[in-house]
């Protein structure tokens, strides 16, 4: 068995990648960590293979051969020809995945201890140092690990890493409170200021998020940029973009704000997990109207980044 | 429209000859001319080829001379005609790669470049003047040498050519003259000196012949502009001619004519230019002989004259390099540099082409100018980590101050500059062929050292018969084709009273280049791993797989590909192999001395042969299929680095590179996202700084993404311009042949 068990004292991790050289997640050139396991459940996901917070087995039919090896690895008779997974009968045994050289089988979801992300992030020091980056815990949610998420941070910054924290919000405050203390820059994500729309397009309403957000900025640290997914038709227009703007700018605290435009980098992974992605219909966005957005918003004063563009 | 413009359309406007025979000259029409020592012979050839040269100034020109291979059309004075392969150079790719498709070969090695007879001792420009004896020519051929053959990736003296001009080297030989005695040892060296002062006068004599052209033009020239640029042309070409350079203009003159009557020689470098040439302007910008904007103008036309000699499909070798260190320790960067770099970014081309040096001192703003230009996709420039490159160099027993004035040679590898002759490039060891070898006798090594002992036995081997290979053909270089012109500027050879192919140069190193570092590595960590350490794999199987190129093995072969570590990822099970494997093919390279008095280094440079290389490599444990192609120079295998760059530069630095003097080179690429804006240039300069630290020799980007390889790959004319960067050089991506371009899109780009 596979099976993975995160103990409530958070002494391991479930991690669904590990990157070296992030460049957009924060100053400098980073690593950034992400944490497998999501509250929310935008429509846009770029990353769905984080939202379980359980190990999941996706598939690469492209790398299939057509062996065999992972009918004859599984004990339950769940495959019934290469590649092809019953999600009913499978017991996440991980039996299939041992079995398939060619790769088309991956278990997403590693359990890593503090000192095994350490191991990693160690590597990239001289890299930090050179280019002022650091070390960036992303997801998922790294508040849904909260245990493991504090002691990371934590000994990221006994290490003297400048640390981020990329969050979705979406967490009790005393949670990620705890968090703050390791923690030098927070990207925090906002996707809609209206709760019923936010609801529809991420399956919670958004009152814990930006009263979070209003509790961030009136404590004072750490600093704070906020992320913008903008999905085109769905939250981007006039009137929300004027919502956003004047809500961001009398928060006051805000140090800048980083427009991430819709892209469909991560339709394949629907695919691998065997799910059906919302969005198929929507176009990416014209530069012109990424330009117009942005000096929209920074109408209200606020600095604006906009990425993949700037 | 402005004089760059004119001159840019011009170097467009080719007519490529195909049919018209080419007439040889010869020296031997003059009764008595094979009595002659063969130097003297050389050089009375060498004058008369500059003699028949013809001679073309075109429309808006400052900077005159055009290449040996060119006329200018009779029925339209501004387009060039060029002969086929002074277009397409019958290209070093094209050339190795049908040499070698004749499929899977059982010679275990081919320690010299199949190519060499076309390419390693330089034939690309044939025609040099028949001045040889049938005897000569006989004895040549035995070594695949002719009449035109000259050492590979030579550089000529560029410096001591401006310090001296052609003048004061010709004076300097005479003097040497003077004080040989008549013994057999004192003839042939006042042969050789002689030899020295008949070219050194050719080269005299065709600056001449430019200045009188210019002046000639002049008077029939109806612009009184026009005239006055006629007039200060001719006056510039007669000064080259006869002293050293005073102004700028003539110095960048001097360095056209040098530089087109050595790349006929074999000599193709210009070393540190911004080094040699920053006195004489600082000289004139100081004394108000020239304006900035005059002084980047009249450089760009020299620019753009280099680009008469753009090849498409492959290296010609034509590099300067630019900041790094003075002798005496001080960064070396100067106003000139900066505008080497404005002038390439500017122009926009290939050539020339242009690397940097990069020490802890470089500043900021020079770093940040040169990763500006890497980030624009134009594949330039090339890095060089000045801490390691001129320790490796004191080393081996260069002194500090000439380790400090170190360039790159032909394509990348390490020489001091114009004192040096290096042979860096024609003697190859494939280490994976080796492997390959070692494999067929798997089942007879009981533990996985054995097989490591096997391996270091054939490459030690293969070393010494690439040596002994490469050693001939130094011997046979002197008696066919001496190079007196190029030795008129090389340190050390007038006051050795030698010629360079002899010895005559300060420093006479030759290298051997192995290929196949990680692939080699690869391999051993999968044996180790999945036959020695789980035992999940037999030996006979694993040979008979092997054997059969993974027929009916797919599954093992995919074991071998995804279930051992690769180079590239920063993991020290595989990387400490690769360090074995370096660190015994450096020590048995450096065992060997070569018959011009010099020893031998090691670099790990693979040119273009990963593509050749492969093609007579069999299956190889590593999952690699027969003939499939290997890892390009010093770099992982294709598309087998996952970590990001920073994983495969530590990678590559846990490799002692002390132990490679002749160099070694990284090729990363990088996802164009991954650069966007000021903070992405931060973020290319950081990268850069972290490699040196580390202790990384060379790295060289594409900063290149594979979907707009695959667009161009499908609509090549849309692509035109695309430029990516081979082995050690920039080249135009829809110009090349489709292995080429297939196996730059296996390899990973690195995005965010």
């Amino acid at each position: 068995m596979v099976s993975i068990v995160v103990t409530m004292s958070g002494a391991t991790g479930l991690v669904f990648d590990l990157k070296h050289f992030a460049v957009h997640d924060g100053p400098g050139i980073r690593t950034t960590v992400f944490l497998k396991g999501c509250p929310l459940r935008c429509l846009w996901c770029h990353n769905p293979e984080s939202q379980s917070p359980h190990p999941e087995i996706i598939t690469h039919p492209e790398r299939c051969i057509a062996c065999g090896a992972c009918v004859d690895a599984c004990p339950t008779g769940a495959i019934s020809e290469p590649g092809n997974i019953d999600p009913v009968e499978c017991t996440m045994c991980g039996g299939c995945v041992e079995a398939c050289y060619a790769g088309a089988l991956e278990l997403v979801g590693e359990p890593m201890t503090v000192g095994d992300v350490l191991g990693e992030v160690d590597k990239d020091r001289v890299l930090y140092e050179s280019s002022g980056g650091g070390v960036t815990l992303s997801g998922g949610e790294p508040a849904a690990q909260p245990g493991f998420a504090a002691r990371l941070l934590r000994a990221l910054k006994e290490r003297g890493y400048h640390t981020a924290l990329d969050t979705c919000g979406h967490a009790p405050w005393g949670t990620l409170e705890r968090l703050l203390g390791y923690v030098d820059l927070v990207l925090y994500d906002l996707k809609h200021m209206d709760p019923a729309t936010h609801e529809e397009l991420t399956g919670h309403p958004n009152d814990l998020i930006l009263s979070n957000l209003e509790r961030l900025n009136e404590r004072g640290t750490p600093a704070v940029n906020v992320r913008v997914p903008l999905i085109p038709g769905y939250n981007d227009s006039d009137g929300h973009l004027r919502e956003l703007g004047a809500f961001l700018s009398g928060l006051g605290r805000v140090d800048a704000v980083e427009l991430l435009p819709y892209h469909r980098l991560g339709i394949p992974k629907y695919g691998s997990l065997g799910r059906e992605y919302a969005l198929s219909h929507i176009e990416p966005y014209e530069k012109g109207r990424l330009m117009e957005i942005r000096e929209f918003l920074e109408g209200f004063g606020l600095d604006v980044i906009l990425e993949g563009v700037d | 429209m402005d004089r760059i413009e004119v001159l840019k359309r011009n170097l467009g406007r080719v007519v490529v000859r195909r049919d018209e025979g080419e007439e040889r000259l010869s020296i031997f029409t003059d009764p008595g001319v094979e009595k002659e020592p063969l130097p003297m012979r050389k050089a009375n050839a060498f004058a008369l080829l500059l003699r028949e040269a013809p001679v073309h100034i075109y429309p808006e020109e400052l900077i005159v001379g055009i290449p040996f291979r060119e006329t200018p059309s009779r029925e339209d004075p501004a387009t060039r005609v060029i002969i086929p392969e002074g277009v397409s150079g019958q290209g070093y790719i094209d050339q190795g790669h049908r040499l070698n498709a004749t499929g899977l070969s059982d010679e275990p090695y081919s320690p010299i470049v199949p190519s060499l007879k076309g390419y390693g001792v330089s034939t690309r420009y044939a025609l040099f003047p028949h001045y040889a004896t049938e005897e000569e020519i006989a004895e040549a051929r035995r070594s695949g040498l002719d009449e035109n053959s000259n050492p590979g990736h030579l550089q000529a003296g560029h410096f001591r050519v401006i310090k001296y001009g052609w003048s004061g080297l010709k004076e300097m030989a005479e003097e040497g003259l003077s004080m040989v005695d008549d013994s057999e040892m004192g003839r042939r060296r006042a042969d050789f000196l002689r030899s020295v002062i008949i070219c050194l006068e050719a080269a005299q004599a065709f600056a001449l012949r430019y200045s009188e052209l210019a002046r000639e033009m002049a008077e029939d020239e109806g612009s009184p502009r026009r005239r006055g640029e006629l007039l200060k042309t001719s006056e510039v070409c007669w000064s080259v001619a006869e002293r050293a350079p005073e102004t700028w203009w003539e110095a960048l003159q001097l360095n056209w004519f040098t530089h087109l009557i050595s790349h006929a020689q074999g000599a193709h470098q210009l070393g540190r230019f911004d080094q040699y040439m920053w006195p004489v302007l600082e000289r004139d910008l100081e004394r108000g002989g020239v304006t900035v904007e005059e002084a980047q103008e009249l450089l760009e036309c020299l620019w753009l004259k280099f680009c008469m000699l753009t090849e498409y499909t492959m290296d010609n070798l034509q590099n300067i390099i630019l900041g790094g260190q003075t002798p005496d320790g001080r960064d070396a960067t100067n106003p000139l540099s900066y505008m080497c770099m404005e002038a390439t970014d500017r122009l926009e081309t290939i050539d020339p082409k242009w690397s940097i040096r990069v020490h802890r001192g470089s500043p900021e703003e020079f770093l940040r100018r040169a990763a500006e230009i890497i980030k624009e996709g134009k594949s330039q420039p090339g890095i060089y980590n000045d801490e390691i490159i001129i320790e490796a160099l004191q080393r081996i027993g260069v002194p500090l101050g000439d380790a400090r004035d170190y360039s790159n040679a032909g394509c990348s590898e390490i020489l001091v500059q114009g004192r040096w002759v290096p042979w860096a490039f024609e003697g190859r060891v494939k280490l994976l062929k080796c492997l390959e070898l070692v494999m067929r006798r798997l089942d007879e090594f009981e533990a996985f050292d054995e097989l490591m002992a096997a391996l270091r036995d054939e490459i030690s081997v293969a070393v010494a018969m690439a040596v002994s290979s490469l050693n001939l053909l130094q011997r046979a270089v002197p008696r066919i084709s001496p190079n007196p012109w190029v030795s008129a500027t090389v340190e050390g050879c007038i006051e050795r009273k030698m010629d360079l192919t002899e010895g005559g140069a300060t420093y006479n190193y030759a290298a051997i280049c192995a290929s196949g570092v990680a692939d080699t590595a690869d391999s051993l960590a999968a044996v180790r791993k999945l036959v020695y350490e789980e035992g999940v794999v037999e030996k006979r199987e694993l040979m008979g797989a092997l054997q059969t190129d993974f027929e009916g093995h797919e599954r093992l072969r995919q074991m071998l590909l995804n279930r051992a570590p690769k180079f590239g990822n920063d993991d020290d099970y595989v990387d400490s192999l690769a360090a074995e494997i370096v660190e015994h093919t450096s020590g048995e390279v450096s065992r060997h001395r070569n018959p011009r008095g010099g020893g031998y280094n090691l670099g790990l440079f693979t040119y273009g042969d990963y593509i050749a290389h492969g093609i007579v490599t069999g299956a190889t444990p590593d999952g690699r299929r027969a003939g499939q192609g290997i890892s390009p120079n010093f770099s992982p295998c294709p598309g087998r680095d996952r970590k990001g760059p920073f994983a495969a530069m530590r990678s590559t630095a846990k490799i002692n590179q002390l132990l490679t003097p002749n160099g070694t080179a990284l090729d990363l690429m990088l996802h164009p996202s991954a650069l966007r804006g000021p903070e992405g240039t931060d973020k290319l300069v950081s990268l850069i700084q972290a490699f040196n630290k580390l202790g990384g020799m060379q790295v060289q980007f594409n900063i290149v993404d594979g979907d707009t390889l695959r667009a161009a790959q499908l609509e090549p004319e849309k692509y035109q311009n695309l430029t990516v960067r081979l082995w050690g050089f920039p080249a135009y991506f829809t110009r090349l042949p489709q292995e080429f371009q297939d196996h730059l899109i296996a390899r990973t780009e690195h995005t965010v």
